[in-house]
Order: C-alpha cells, then structure tokens, then sequence
C-alpha cells in the first residue's frame, strides 16, 4: 500500500487543475524524483517543476497525492524510489480489470470517478485513499460476486440497463458495490427462472430451461428443498453467482444418469425365407373375383357428406 | 411397366383411404427399444428446443419417448372406417398405422422375385407410370397420429381398387392369418398333411420337392381355398354394401339378393371342399 501523507514525503500542497468534479488541492513535489521525470505543466499551482507525469496524480484524494508505490518508500531524504514489486492495490486493480471486461474508462466509473488518471495510477503503484481502498476492494468483490469466468459476460452483468440503471451507472453515482450486489441482472434472472420452472415441472407438458430439467426428477419433499436452498442464495447480498451455479450444478450431480442405449438387432432384409412353402394354386386362378373387402371397402368420408 | 391406372394422383380432397402413399420428412418408421426413456423438451441454454432423457421407470409423463428409426416413404394400412372415426368424426385424433415403404430393388432378377413372392411380411408395389414402386414392409409398422394428417398432409398418390384389394389380402394374412392369401398356403398344407400322414419318409419327399401330393389331394385344398377366398368375398365386399346402407341411414334392401346369390355359392363351395375330402 501507498498513500503517503503529503508531509511524509515533502511535498507541499497545491491547487488543482481545472476539473468537472470538485478536485481537492493538488500538491506538487517538493524535489524531482521518479524514473519518468517528467515536468507537470504548470495547470498545477504551487512549485513549478513537478518531474512526474500528471495522470499519475490522483486529484480525487482529499488528503493524500498517490505516488506509484513501486517507486516510493520513506528515507531519511523523505523520498526514495526503491520498491518495484507489484502491490496489492496494483493486483486488485488489474483483477477487477481483467475480471470485470471493463475498460480503464470505465473501471474508474465503477470506483465513481470521471476520468480513469488515478486508476492507471493505481494500476502503476501510485498510492491510494483509504476511501478509495474500500471502494476498490467492494468493487472487486463485486466483481467476483457475478464472475464465472468470463469476462464478456460480468461486463455484461454490469452494464445491462435495470429501472434505475446499469450497475455501471449506479456505481458511478455513488452506490455502495456491496448493496448493488443484491441486485444484480443475474438475481432478477435466476428468481424468474426459478419461478417459471418451477411451474413448469409441475406440469406434465411444461417445458423448462435446461438448467432446471433436474425438476423433472425430483419428488415433491426434494423439490421444497431445493427451493428453499435456491431462495436462500438469491435473497442473501453476500451470495455469489458461483453458489447459484454450484447449487444447480449439485442437482444435475445428484441424478443417477439415463442408461446408455442398448445395441440394437438390425431389421431382417426382406423376405428371404428358404422354409417358405410355395402354394400350389394362387386364389386369384380359383375363379374367385375378389374385390376391396371389409379393410379397404369405405368409400371415403367425403363422399358421405 | 405396368398400367397406370395402379396408381391415382388423388385430388386434395379425394379422403385418405388405406393403402395412400405417403411421402414427408417427418415421416420415421419409429419403433421403441429396451432402452426406450421419456424424453422432456427444454429450451436449450444456446437457443432452440432440445429433449433430454430421464430416469428410467419415471412417472412423469412428457409425451415423448426415446424410438428409433429412420426417414421414410409409408403406406397407410389403417382400414377406411378407422380413417374416417379420426380423421373426422374425432377431429384429427388417435393414431393410424402405418408400414414403411421400401425402394423398389434395381436389380431385375431381385424385382421379379419380389413381385412374384408369396410372403406374407412384405407386399411389392410395382414400378408405373407416377411411381417408382416399392415394397411395403409390414414387418417396419409405425403409427402416425391423426393431427398430423389432416388435410392429407404428405399423401403422394392412392392406390386403385385393385391395388388395394392385393394389399389388403397381404395385410390380412400377415395380421391375422386369414383371407385368400392365408387360404392359399392353409390348401396347400392341407394336401401335404393328407398326403404324408404319419409316414416321415413321404414328409421328407415333399418337402424337399422330391414329389408333390397326389392330384385329388391338391384338389381337396384348392376346393378349401376357394370356398375361403368366397368367404373372404361375402364377408368383406358384399357385407360392405349393408355396412354402407347402414351408415347412410337407408334400406338395403337391393343388395338382399345379391348377398342371398353370394351365401349359396360359399354355401356350394363349401360342400364340394367338403365332398373333395371323401378320398
């Protein structure tokens, strides 16, 4: 972790650039430091010869600057950058990134912000606020709250427009990512699918969802349980969709599974019979006139009305 | 090839009658196995309706069982009255049976031995003008249900009168070994069981076709076919026109002398079956 207190590494506070959100005062290092050495223009107040690159700077910390922690540790100067191993800010960062499908935009949507410069300073080892420390760890877990291994599908789940918006949405405007867990796509999904098939197994000809054809194989006392493992997962905030899975997963496993086809005995061709006795007359040189009898003696339906 | 008049490209209303042929992609020869399961459809998580087996012994009844079969051309050998009861007066319900109609074979020798076999299990469809012919393997039966023929959905041609008479006489001897057909082979038997009695070596002669029954024995059968196949005429042509009158709610009177006729000449042949077995 690095967020450093403005006086534990020298630097002197400073004001912000111009921003859309309410930026709190932008410090400035008081002494170059950082392998990028980069001068920060002068859009920040303060001592003008800044050598680190701009979006590193976080301008939504209220007390803090956050410094690529790799590069930074506190010596007797104040400042040394000596520490390049990753950081676990930096893996949850890249995790939700990974995990989420998200792009860096809108990773820092998802932490409330309008830009994505502190996220990519996150991402390189710049210090963090503990406000945005708990933002990040309830985003990922989140995140892993819908994760089933695919990327496409949790951006899916974030982004997909409910009554009062996205999750994405919601995130950004500051709602908790634990509450919004509760509500996630796939719970509203998962209740209507619980709801319709159970329905549906209780009808001879429902048609349910592959998921739930397991139904068709439980008895009354084990489908009440089910169903009330089921409910119990979707209305707990603290259940992940991995549970939702397994649960499901763990009906299908219980089944004992449907008999291999049996070998079949091909048809016999024809009518190749060397026992076949043959008639010494045929009916038709009896003399007989035989016409349709009683199988085929209809005249057809039609031709009665 | 034979003359065309074999088989009938029916109008769209003409009524489906036994012995219709029936071409249709969904039409399977199906039959169930041992290892027949119900099946239960569901909505398939990439898309579409899919069937998945459940347990054996399930009481749950999905309406659809794991068969087996194959695409193919069929024959309807449901009799017309049965035809009638689903197809209208019960509004597409029930099931109507069906047999399964195999190609017609390429080869000469094979076609022709087909044609002429006495077989009960299959019935030769032969090759003619509309239709490329076929053997209708009453061994392959299936049924089809009543719905799905409404409106003679997959009907390709009708049998003539004839035709329907030849089918009808095989599918009666398959089914319930009766009728001229079976008549043929119970006279034929006949003489070889007067002929051989108790004596295994004579068995042994006429099965092997070393000889053949004596001529008045072969006449005794003959007699017996024929006053079976009279038989198979009254109870199924002639009984046919009172069967008729009855549906039509109306006096039968005129087909009185005609059965009266029919009855004495069974009535004739039946004796003389009897006096030709005074030997």
């Amino acid at each position: 972790m690095s967020m450093l207190a403005f006086e534990d590494v020298g630097i002197e506070p400073g004001t912000a650039a111009a921003s859309s959100r309410q930026r709190p005062p932008m410090p400035c290092l008081s002494q170059p430091m950082g392998p990028m050495g980069l001068v920060i223009p002068g859009g920040i107040t303060g001592v003008a010869s800044c050598r680190f690159p701009f979006e590193l700077l976080d301008a939504t910390s209220a007390d803090l600057i956050e410094l690529p922690a790799a590069w930074v540790s506190v010596g007797e100067s104040g400042v040394a950058v000596i520490d390049r191993s990753e950081t676990e800010v930096q893996r949850l960062v890249e995790r939700i990134k990974r995990r989420s499908g998200l792009t860096w935009g809108q990773v820092a949507e998802a932490m409330g912000l309008d830009q994505p410069r502190a996220v990519h300073l996150w991402r390189s080892g710049g210090g963090i606020s503990a406000a945005n420390e708990k933002q990040l760890n309830e985003l990922d877990a989140l995140v892993d709250s819908i994760d089933l291994g695919s990327a496409a599908d949790v951006r899916a789940e974030l982004l997909q427009s409910g009554a009062a918006g996205s999750i994405l949405d919601r995130l950004h405007s500051g709602e908790s990512p634990l509450e919004l867990a509760a509500v996630a796509p796939w719970r509203t999904i998962a209740r209507e699918a619980l709801a319709r098939n159970l329905e549906a197994a209780s009808e001879d000809d429902g048609i349910l969802d592959e998921d739930f054809l397991f139904l068709l194989e439980l008895d009354d006392e084990a489908v009440a349980n089910f169903t009330s493992e089921a409910e119990a997962i979707l209305d707990d905030a603290q259940s992940r969709r991995r549970d939702w899975e397994a649960l499901i997963d763990a009906q299908f496993g219980a089944l004992t599974p449907p008999p291999a086809p049996t070998e079949l005995v091909e048809d016999e061709p024809g009518d190749d019979d060397p026992e076949e006795m043959q008639p010494f007359f045929r009916t038709a040189e009896l003399g007989i006139e035989l016409g349709v009898g009683a199988i085929a003696a209809g005249r057809g339906y039609r031709e009665r009305r | 090839m034979s003359t065309p008049e074999r088989y009938i490209k029916p109008a769209a209303d003409r009524p489906l009658l036994f012995g219709d042929i029936f071409s249709a992609d969904w039409l399977h020869d199906a039959m169930i196995n041992q290892d027949a399961v119900a099946l239960a459809p569901f909505d398939a998580r990439g898309g579409g309706r899919a069937y998945a087996p459940l347990s054996p012994g399930t009481k749950r009844r999905t309406g659809f069982v794991l068969a087996r079969g194959g695409p193919c051309r069929a024959v309807l050998l449901s009799d017309d009255c049965e035809i009638e009861t689903w197809l209208v007066r019960k509004g597409g319900g029930g099931r109507l049976l069906f047999a399964a109609l195999d190609a017609w074979p390429d080869d000469p020798t094979e076609a022709e031995r087909i044609a002429a076999s006495t077989s009960f299990r299959r019935h030769p469809l032969r090759p003619a003008d509309r239709f490329e012919g076929g053997v209708v393997e009453f061994f392959r039966l299936f049924a089809v249900s009543g719905r799905s023929l409404m409106d003679s959905h997959g009907r390709l041609l009708s049998l003539s009168d004839a035709e329907r008479a030849a089918l009808e006489q095989r599918w009666a001897a398959y089914a319930t070994r009766r009728g001229p057909m079976a008549a043929e082979r119970n006279g034929t038997k006949l003489a070889y069981v007067l002929e051989a009695g108790d004596d295994a070596t004579r068995w042994e002669q006429l099965l092997k076709g070393i000889s053949t029954p004596a001529e008045p024995l072969v006449d005794a059968g003959a007699r017996l076919a024929t006053a079976l196949a009279q038989a198979w005429r009254v109870e199924g042509e002639i009984a046919g026109r009172f069967a008729d009158a009855y549906e039509d709610r109306r006096n039968g009177n005129d087909a009185v002398p005609l059965l009266q006729e029919e009855l004495r000449v069974l009535s004739r042949l039946a004796a003389e079956a009897a006096d030709a077995l005074d030997i």
